[in-house]
């Protein structure tokens, strides 16, 4: 074998060990999950002033977060026992819509109080994991 | 001084040897040949000594080169989860799926 075949294949060898105990010794663990806010405080380099702003757009969101969930598990529920299906079907769909567009308008907000190049970062990193279907798009599709 | 009359210039020139060939001399060239091949292709990590930097050079990017990637990826994975993570405690359809959540 000639050296530089050798070099290839040590190399090759010495890199996947390096790849692999790196990733086993570093990859956290999921039970040692950070705080939301700490996360996004690091991940987006916020100030303090940025964090309390978004700390109160949260606070603020929070009651209509908690309704948007009341009205859908109560959706939800009447789905189970309605005699119109169908209609309580759409019921749930509209609800999960208007909970997908508020939930769409807060990030929006939250982004807003990042600098600009953050808060796009933020919004393409986060925006998508929402789930549920806007108003904008037809009823069903998703 | 040189005396003409010498036979041993003369005897010198008609001298000649020829030697017997060695027994097995094919065989133990082709054994040879062989031996050496098998050597070179089982030490896969011998260098030749004129070498060391080169190798110290690969391995040590190698290193560099495989732990950046698994640390990016590392980055990346742990972002993705945090993001996901996130977007749970805000949006009320995935809140509303786990089983475990309990609506005050």
């Amino acid at each position: 074998m000639s050296p530089l075949l050798r070099y290839i294949f040590l190399a090759i060898i010495v890199a996947a060990l390096a790849f692999g105990l790196t990733h086993i010794l570093l990859h956290p663990a999921h039970d040692t999950e950070v705080d939301e806010m700490v996360w996004m405080k690091n991940e987006f380099k916020l100030t303090t002033a940025q964090s309390s702003t978004i700390e109160q757009l949260h606070d603020d969101y929070h009651p209509v977060c908690m309704e948007h969930c009341r009205l859908i598990m109560q959706a939800r529920k009447t789905l189970t026992t309605a005699a119109d299906h169908a209609s309580a079907q759409a019921e749930l769909t509209r609800l999960e819509a208007v909970c997908h567009d508020a939930t769409q308008a807060h990030l929006k907000r939250v982004a807003a109080a990042m600098s600009p190049d953050q808060g796009e970062r933020f919004l393409k990193l986060v925006g998508p994991k929402v789930s549920g279907q806007s108003h904008d798009a037809p009823l069903g599709l998703k | 001084m040189k005396d003409p009359r010498d036979p041993l210039s003369s005897t010198l020139k008609l001298w000649q040897h020829e030697p017997a060939p060695a027994p097995d001399f094919r065989n133990q060239v082709w054994n040879r040949i062989h031996a050496s091949v098998d050597r070179s292709s089982a030490s896969i990590f011998h260098f030749p000594g004129a070498l060391p930097l080169a190798a110290s050079l690969a391995v040590l990017f190698s290193i560099a080169a495989g732990s950046g990637t698994a640390f990016a990826l590392n980055q990346s994975l742990t972002t993705d989860r945090m993001a996901a993570a996130y977007v749970r405690t805000i949006d009320p359809v995935q809140m509303t799926a786990l089983e475990s959540h309990i609506h005050p």
